[in-house]
């Protein structure tokens, strides 16, 4: 507490003080806390805040901002309590209009659910693009987009048969990443990230507009084609496991779903700890040195961008599936960066930080979206409509997962799964 | 006035060629030349970068290439080796033409290079970063990668290697670390034994000792001349005149994207035309109107200075 603990030390600081980190973050926690996050941020403001505090008075030569520490404790006490009473009472009384179990129930089912598989694959796919080889697409929609029409397409369009069909859906992707690839591959990494953006747009727009609607569907999309795929569904009953419940439906696309999550692991965690996973490391790290030995760079990105080209396809192929309709505003590019924020989640260049991520970023983004629905919904909801009404709140767990995704990478900005010392690297 | 020496023919055993008796000019054509190049021309902008009439660069011996800053050296490397594209020019590498051949199949063909700014990959490890120097592995071929049956037995025996070049480099102890851990003068060491895996006919050094302590510096040197008693060819470029002198066997000046002399050490420290790249005087004086005593001195100081201040740089930290 004193400063006559404190050690001595060999030079006078002369530096100017500086607001220590921790201190600014439990402020921005605290008030987080209390306003967008439910709560859910509090208990981090109560941490740093303590952090701050502790690193200030090690060394109050160096540090200031006592006061933003405090204000983010009393904040993040205030907010922990409101979680507290609120967990509490909505577990175990009915004297809120919440039902957190039924809330805990949902983000459960979602997390492991069809939507969660959909982006699982599609950032396993850009895992192998950005986690281990740095190529910065930001058209994995696009890729979905043909993995879905390959197969639709093909069923309904030109009636070929299902399995056929399946084949030109895992086809496309690799047509596709070919040719992006060709051209922009040789080039700076933001060549590829403009061509796939812009590649992934046209293709959504293509699919969507009315003058091809006769062979693509237009804006209602094509429907008719998964006749197949769940005939071969084994269920005959809903699946209830207390926790979580799926449809007879549901149950199959998720058994298919998690398999095909399995397989593409299986496949990424071999390929990369081979010698190739280790030439696409070296690729992301320093192209120029990779080529000082001997490697064909172009040809190794290539492969990648084919590889992770085909996940993003056979996520598209999934979506394609389980909701037995494709429509072009499932392909939009949201659906790219929400694939990327669960990557991020996640870990990036790790093999099962694509997955985790996706359970997480469903997870939350359901949870919060049942929790915010019920929580502005009846005569007398528990937030009141000046702060935020039903169709509102909707849109505030976006915002929160925002937050959530921003306080994310600057405490933790290797991910979940991620290496810190890796991280420390880039600090030098 | 002009000796031509029998063309030798190195290899490990034979005796290294003697190039003592070779007329010390510019481009002057070698007995055995493993590189050559005729009109190597590079303009950024306005500024030739690099202009070289004429170079050969002899097989199995170390030849250095020195000059002042921005005289076009690391440039010439990056052309050579298909890293940048020249204006005009063409050059072979054991009589292949290395024109608009891309630099990895130039690696493949036996001309491996490192970089001045050294480019270590950060985020692998230190042994990691070695392996993948190894060519010819089956495990970086797509479809046998997944099977480790394939390439295993190949990357053990890739890795023994590995060791014996970091036990050599003194880098043993960092083996497991993150490549981008390490020091300066550490990812130099790293930079030149990964090249070392390729296993490289000729190999070119951008500023190997940059950064190196002087004491590893002594061992270095050992490892660069067995590197040639292996029957290697050394091409490297350095500011440091004791490397230079300690150990080429012939040395080549660039100022200002030319070639302005070539010699042995001694003939080339003594060159008006070298002391007159590095001070940038006596521009608009015929070179034999001038006193050659006077110009000799002049290098002397010159060129010492120009050792002192370079070791400077490179041993700040010790007393
Ligand atoms: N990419 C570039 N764009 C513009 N000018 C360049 C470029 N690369 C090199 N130059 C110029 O070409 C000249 C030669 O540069 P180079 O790097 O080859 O010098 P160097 O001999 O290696 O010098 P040093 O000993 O300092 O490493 C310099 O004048 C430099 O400014
Ligand atoms: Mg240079």
């Amino acid at each position: 507490m004193s400063a006559t603990t404190h050690e001595p030390t060999t030079a006078p600081a002369l530096r100017p003080k500086r607001t220590h980190p921790a201190a600014i973050a439990s402020a921005v926690l605290g008030v987080a806390g209390l306003t967008l996050t439910a709560g859910i941020a509090s208990p981090f403001a109560l941490w740093k805040g303590k952090q701050a505090i502790t690193a200030i008075e090690a060394d109050p030569d160096d540090y200031e901002g006592r006061g933003l520490a405090n204000l983010g404790r009393v904040l993040g006490l205030l907010g922990t309590v409101l979680l507290v009473t609120w967990l509490v009472l909505g577990l175990f009384t009915n004297v809120l209009p919440v039902d957190i179990g039924q809330v805990f129930k949902t983000a459960l089912n979602q997390a492991l659910g069809p939507n969660a598989i959909v982006f699982a694959l599609a950032a396993i796919g850009l895992n192998v693009h950005f986690g281990y080889t740095g190529l910065l697409n930001f058209g994995q929609a696009g890729f979905m987009a043909v993995g879905a029409y390959g197969l639709a397409v093909s069923v309904v369009t030109f009636d070929i048969g299902f399995w056929p069909a399946v084949g030109i859906s895992l086809l496309a992707p690799v047509l596709l990443a070919i040719l992006l690839g060709v051209p922009t591959l040789r080039l700076r990494a933001d060549y590829l990230a403009i061509a796939t953006i812009a590649t992934a747009e046209i293709l959504r727009l293509t699919f969507g507009s009315v003058e091809m609607s006769d062979t693509l569907g237009g804006s209602n999309g094509l429907t008719g084609y998964a006749g197949t795929f769940q005939e071969l569904n084994p269920f005959e009953s809903r699946l209830d496991l207390g926790f979580v419940a799926f449809s007879a439906r549901d149950t199959w696309s998720v058994l298919v779903g998690w398999s095909m999550v399995a397989i593409c692991l299986l496949i990424v965690w071999a390929l990369m700890r081979s010698p190739w996973g280790r030439v696409l490391r070296s690729i992301r790290e320093d192209e120029d040195a990779v080529r000082s030995l001997g490697k064909n760079v172009f040809a190794y990105k290539m492969q990648a961008l084919v590889l992770g080209g085909v996940f993003g396809g056979l996520a598209g192929l999934f979506l394609a599936l389980k909701q037995a309709s494709v429509v072009p505003t499932d392909y939009s590019t949201n659906v790219t960066f929400f694939a990327y924020t669960a990557l991020l989640i996640g870990g990036a260049a790790r093999v099962l930080g694509p997955v985790v991520g996706a359970m997480i970023f469903w997870f939350l983004i359901s949870g919060l979206g049942s929790f915010l629905g019920q929580a502005t919904s009846g005569i007398d909801p528990l937030v009141p409509t000046w702060i935020m009404d039903n169709t509102q709140s909707s849109l505030v767990r976006f915002i929160a997962t925002g937050l959530g995704l921003m306080l994310l990478m600057i405490f933790r900005p290797q991910g979940i799964f991620g290496d810190r010392r890796e991280i420390a690297i880039d600090e030098r | 006035m002009s000796a031509d020496t029998e063309p030798a023919r190195p290899s490990a055993a034979a005796p290294r060629p003697d190039l003592s008796g070779l007329e010390p000019r510019p481009g002057v054509p070698k007995p055995d030349p493993i590189v050559k190049g005729d009109g190597i021309r590079r303009t950024f902008g306005g500024l030739a970068a690099v202009d070289v009439e004429h170079i050969e660069i002899q097989r199995g011996v170390i030849t250095a290439l020195i000059g002042p800053n921005g005289a076009g050296k690391t440039t010439l490397f990056n052309l050579l080796t298909g890293f940048d594209m020249p204006d005009s020019g063409e050059w072979s590498f054991n009589g292949t033409s290395l024109q608009r051949v891309a630099p990895y199949k130039v690696a493949r063909l036996g001309m491996v290079r490192t970089f001045q700014l050294t480019k270590v990959l950060a985020k692998l490890t230190v042994i990691e970063n070695m392996r993948l120097g190894a060519t010819g592995q089956r495990g970086e071929k797509f479809w046998s990668a997944a099977l480790p049956f394939l390439w295993r037995s190949q990357e053990e025996s890739n890795t023994r290697r590995a060791d014996d070049l970091l036990a050599r480099f003194k880098l043993d102890a960092k083996r497991e670390d993150f490549a981008g851990s390490l020091s300066g003068g550490q990812r130099k060491l790293l930079e030149m034994a990964r090249a070392l895996m390729v296993d490289p006919e000729l190999i070119m050094l951008d500023e190997p000792m940059a950064g190196v302590n002087p004491a590893l510096k002594q061992s270095l040197l050992g490892h660069v001349k067995s590197l040639r008693d292996e029957g290697r060819t050394v091409l490297f470029v350095e500011h440091d005149m004791d490397m230079v002198r300690d150990i080429s066997d012939w040395v080549i000046v660039m100022a200002q994207g030319q070639i302005v002399a070539e010699g042995t050490p001694s003939e080339v420290m003594s060159n008006p035309a070298v002391i007159d790249a590095y001070l940038g005087a006596h521009h608009d004086t015929d070179l034999t109107e001038l006193d050659e005593h006077e110009l000799e001195s002049e290098a002397e100081a010159e060129l010492d200075h120009e050792t002192s201040t370079a070791s400077d740089e490179h041993r700040k930290d010790a007393p």
